[in-house]
C-alpha cells in the first residue's frame, strides 16, 4: 500500500499523508488523538474489499507535519471538506475513533449533504464528569501552570516543563508539542453534545464497556442525543474496542455500512 | 431467528485442534452479530467436553491454566440417548458450593470441529443419535469427504477431473512393500505424491523423486494413518479454491492460496513465517505458534487470477462435487491447476477453516449471513429427519405378533 500526499489551503496551508484503495461506496477512517492511518489499518484494510477506503493523517497526527497554529476542531472538519473536495468526493461515509469522531459529529453537523452514515468508536465530544480525583488534578495543573508562568524560562521551569508535566497533565497533553499543546486544549474544552440533535447521519455507536477515555456513560449520551442512532456495546472492550475486538468490530461495521 | 441459542462445538482431538478453536471464535462472533445467542462447547485434545459462556474468550485458550475450572465453564457430555436432547452435566463435573452451572439448553449444534472427530463423520453421528439440529454434513457425507480415498472415487464416478493414484494400507505394506512400489512406477514416473488418506492440514504429506524417498515417505506417512494414496505429482501446479453452501447449492468466488515451495505443508498453511518441510511432519512443534487468524490469515489471492471461464469451470466442478457426495452446508473444494490449465478434483473440507467466510464475503454475501444460512438450513434438515418414521409401533415380538 503506497502512501500520498495532498497540499490543502486550510486555516493553515498543510500537507496531509493519506491512504485510498478498494472501490465502491466511499468510507472515510478518522483516527483518534495522537494516532494515524497505522492505528486504524485494521479498518481501511478490511474496508478496502469493498468499500472506496480512505485515511488520512490528520495534520499534527502520524507523517502529517503540525499546523504551525493551534487549531480547533471546526478547522480539522473544514480541512476534511477541503480534502473531500480535491479527492473529488462528494458524499461519504465515515468511520471514526476517538477524536475523529469529533471531526465526524462537526462535520456531519455542519455538512449533512457530505456525510452518509457514521460509524463512531470511543468516540469523543461529550464532556467528561470528572471524578473528585481528577478535578483534584486539574486544579494542580492549573496551578503548575501559574508558577512555571512565574518563574519564566529558567531552568527550574524547564525541570516543571519535564517532569512535573507528566505527573499532573494527561499522556495526550505531555505526549503533545508546540501548538498542537494549544489545539489539544481547544479539542478537549469543546462541547459537542448541542451539534448532536442536528446529525442527520445514520450512525453507529460502537462502544468498549470498559472504555476509560471516552466511558460508556457518553456513548449513551451520544446514543440518546444523535437521532437516527443505535449503540452497540462491546462487553469487555476499552477504548481500543475495535482492535481489541476486531472480529465482532468489522461484522457490525460492514453490517451497518452495507444496508440500504 | 432471535432468541435460539447456538452450540459452538470446537477443539477435539484433532492435530487442526488450535485452527478450530479460532475458526470457532470468528463463527460465535457472527452468531452474535447476527442476533444468536451461543454456547461454546469445548472439546479437549483428550477428548473431554466443556461448556460455558467463558470459552467464548479466546485468551483463556492462550494461558496454560485449566479451562475445566474458569467459573461458569462446566463439564459437560451429549448423551446418545435422545431423551436428553441436549448437553447434560458430566457425571464427574465439578460442583462448587456457590457456583451455578451454566444454561446448557441448545437449539442447533454448529461444529467448528476440523479433521478427526469432527469432521469426519464421528461427532455428525453423535448428534444423529442424541436427535438434536446441526449444521453441516451428515453422517455419510462427513465421513466420505474426509477420506482422499473414497472422496476420489466418488468424484471420478460423478465425471470430475482427478488425479490417477494407488493406494495401500499399513498391514499390506508391511507384507509386501516392494510390490506396491511397482505398483506405483507403472502408474506414473516419478516424482509422486504421498498423503495419508484421511488427514487433513498436509500433514504426512510429502513429494518422493524417487523409490528411496516414496519409501520414507510412506513409512511416515503410514504413522499418521492406517491407509496412505500414492498420486502423480503434478509440475508447476496451483492451487484453486471455490467454496460451495448449500441445499440449495450455491459457489463463491475462488481463491488462490500463495505458498512458498512446491506443496502447501502444514507449515505453510498454518504458520506464515514457518519453515515448511520436514517440520510440517511435527504437529507438536506447530502448535504453539499458529497465526490467531487462522485459515482466514493465510496469504491468497482473492478472486484467484484466472480466465472467467476457467473460474466458472471451477465453481461447476465444486458444485458437482459438493452435491456427488452429498455435502451439505459449507464446504472448500480444492483443486490443482496445472500448466495446460486443467483442473483436478484433490479435496474437499467439509468444515474449512474460518468456514471460508471471507470468500463468501467478497461473493456478497456476510459472515453474520452465512452463519444464519447454517443455522437455518440445519434446523430445516432435523425438521425433514423428524417426519421420518425410524421404528415401527408395533412389537414383533409381542404377544400378537404373527
Amino acid at each position: 500500500m503506497t502512501d500520498s500526499w495532498i497540499s490543502l489551503p486550510a486555516r493553515n496551508d498543510v500537507r496531509v499523508r493519506y491512504r485510498r484503495a478498494g472501490s465502491g461506496q466511499p468510507v472515510l477512517i478518522l483516527h483518534g488523538w495522537g494516532a494515524s492511518i497505522e492505528a486504524v489499518r485494521i479498518i481501511f484494510d478490511d474496508l478496502t474489499t469493498a468499500f472506496d477506503a480512505i485515511a488520512l493523517d490528520l495534520p499534527g497526527h502520524g507523517q502529517s507535519p503540525a499546523p504551525p497554529d493551534p487549531w480547533t476542531v471546526s478547522d480539522y472538519r473544514d480541512l476534511i471538506v477541503l480534502f473531500m473536495d480535491k479527492l473529488g468526493v462528494d458524499k461519504t461515509s465515515i468511520v471514526a475513533h476517538s477524536f475523529g469522531g469529533r471531526v465526524a459529529i462537526k462535520l456531519a453537523a455542519a455538512f449533512p449533504q457530505r456525510v452518509g452514515k457514521m460509524v463512531l468508536t470511543g468516540a469523543a465530544g461529550v464532556p467528561p464528569r470528572r471524578t473528585t480525583g481528577q478535578k483534584a488534578r486539574l486544579a494542580l495543573a492549573k496551578l503548575g501552570k501559574k508558577v512555571k508562568g512565574m518563574l519564566g524560562e529558567g531552568a527550574l521551569a524547564k525541570w516543571m516543563e519535564t517532569r512535573c508535566v507528566y505527573y499532573v497533565a494527561s499522556a495526550d497533553y505531555a505526549r503533545a508539542s508546540g501548538a498542537m499543546r494549544a489545539t489539544l486544549v481547544n479539542v478537549v474544552g469543546e462541547d459537542l453534545s448541542p451539534l448532536m440533535p442536528q446529525v442527520q447521519s445514520k450512525t453507529l455507536l460502537i462502544w468498549g464497556s470498559e472504555d476509560k477515555d471516552t466511558p460508556l456513560s457518553s456513548g449513551r449520551v451520544m446514543a440518546s442525543l444523535i437521532p437516527a442512532s443505535e449503540l452497540i456495546v462491546l462487553e469487555g472492550g476499552g477504548h481500543f474496542a475495535y482492535a481489541e475486538q476486531f472480529s465482532k468490530f468489522r461484522l457490525h461495521m460492514r453490517k451497518f455500512l452495507e444496508a440500504t | 431467528m432471535p432468541n435460539l441459542t447456538v452450540a459452538v462445538v470446537f477443539g477435539g482431538r484433532s492435530v487442526e485442534h488450535e485452527v478450530s478453536i479460532l475458526t470457532a471464535h470468528q463463527v460465535l462472533d457472527a452468531l452474535d452479530v447476527a442476533g444468536y445467542k451461543t454456547l461454546p462447547v469445548y472439546i479437549t485434545k483428550e477428548g473431554a467436553w466443556y461448556a460455558g459462556k467463558p470459552l467464548g474468550e479466546l485468551s483463556h485458550f492462550q494461558s496454560k491454566s485449566g479451562i475445566g475450572d474458569l467459573p461458569g465453564v462446566s463439564r459437560v457430555h451429549l448423551s446418545p440417548d435422545r431423551s436428553a436432547r441436549q448437553l447434560v452435566s458430566h457425571p464427574h463435573a465439578k460442583k462448587g458450593l456457590f457456583s451455578r452451572a451454566p444454561e446448557l439448553w441448545a437449539d442447533v449444534f454448529l461444529p467448528c470441529v476440523h479433521g478427526t472427530f469432527g469432521e469426519d463423520g464421528t461427532l455428525q453421528g453423535l448428534f444423529e443419535m442424541a436427535d438434536v439440529p446441526y449444521s453441516g454434513c451428515g453422517v455419510l457425507a462427513a465421513a466420505l469427504s474426509m477420506d482422499k480415498i473414497r472422496s476420489k472415487a466418488v468424484c471420478r464416478a460423478a465425471g470430475l477431473p482427478v488425479l490417477d493414484c494407488r493406494w495401500t494400507t499399513r498391514a499390506a505394506w508391511a507384507k509386501d512393500s516392494a510390490s506396491f512400489i511397482s505398483e506405483v512406477e507403472k502408474m506414473s514416473p516419478y516424482p509422486v505424491i504421498v498423503k495419508p488418506a484421511s488427514l487433513g492440514s498436509s500433514i504426512g504429506v510429502r513429494r518422493c523423486e524417487d523409490a528411496r524417498q516414496l519409501r520414507e515417505g510412506m513409512e511416515t506417512a503410514l504413522v499418521f494413518d492406517e491407509r496412505v494414496l500414492v498420486e502423480p505429482a503434478l509440475v508447476n501446479f496451483r492451487e484453486v479454491n471455490c467454496a460451495v453452501l448449500g441445499p440449495p447449492t450455491q459457489t463463491s468466488v475462488c481463491e488462490m492460496p500463495s505458498y512458498s515451495g512446491d506443496m502447501l505443508s502444514f507449515d505453510s498453511k498454518y504458520r506464515p513465517g514457518g519453515k515448511g518441510g520436514a517440520k510440517g511432519l511435527a504437529p507438536k512443534g506447530a502448535k504453539s505458534a499458529i497465526a490467531s487468524a487462522g485459515m482466514a490469515s493465510l496469504n491468497r489471492t482473492i478472486p484467484a487470477p484466472i480466465s472467467p471461464e476457467l473460474t466458472a469451470e471451477a465453481q461447476k466442478l465444486a458444485a458437482t462435487a459438493f452435491e456427488a457426495l452429498g455435502a451439505e452446508g459449507v464446504a472448500r473444494v480444492d483443486f490443482l491447476l496445472d500448466e495446460n490449465n486443467k483442473l483436478f478434483f484433490n479435496e474437499i473440507n467439509t468444515v474449512p477453516g474460518s468456514l471460508a467466510y471471507y470468500l463468501w464475503e467478497a461473493s456478497g454475501m456476510r459472515f453474520d449471513q452465512l452463519v444464519t444460512r447454517l443455522v437455518d438450513s440445519a434446523l430445516a434438515r432435523h425438521e425433514i429427519r423428524r417426519r421420518t418414521q425410524f421404528s415401527m409401533e408395533a412389537n414383533l415380538l409381542g404377544a400378537g405378533a404373527r
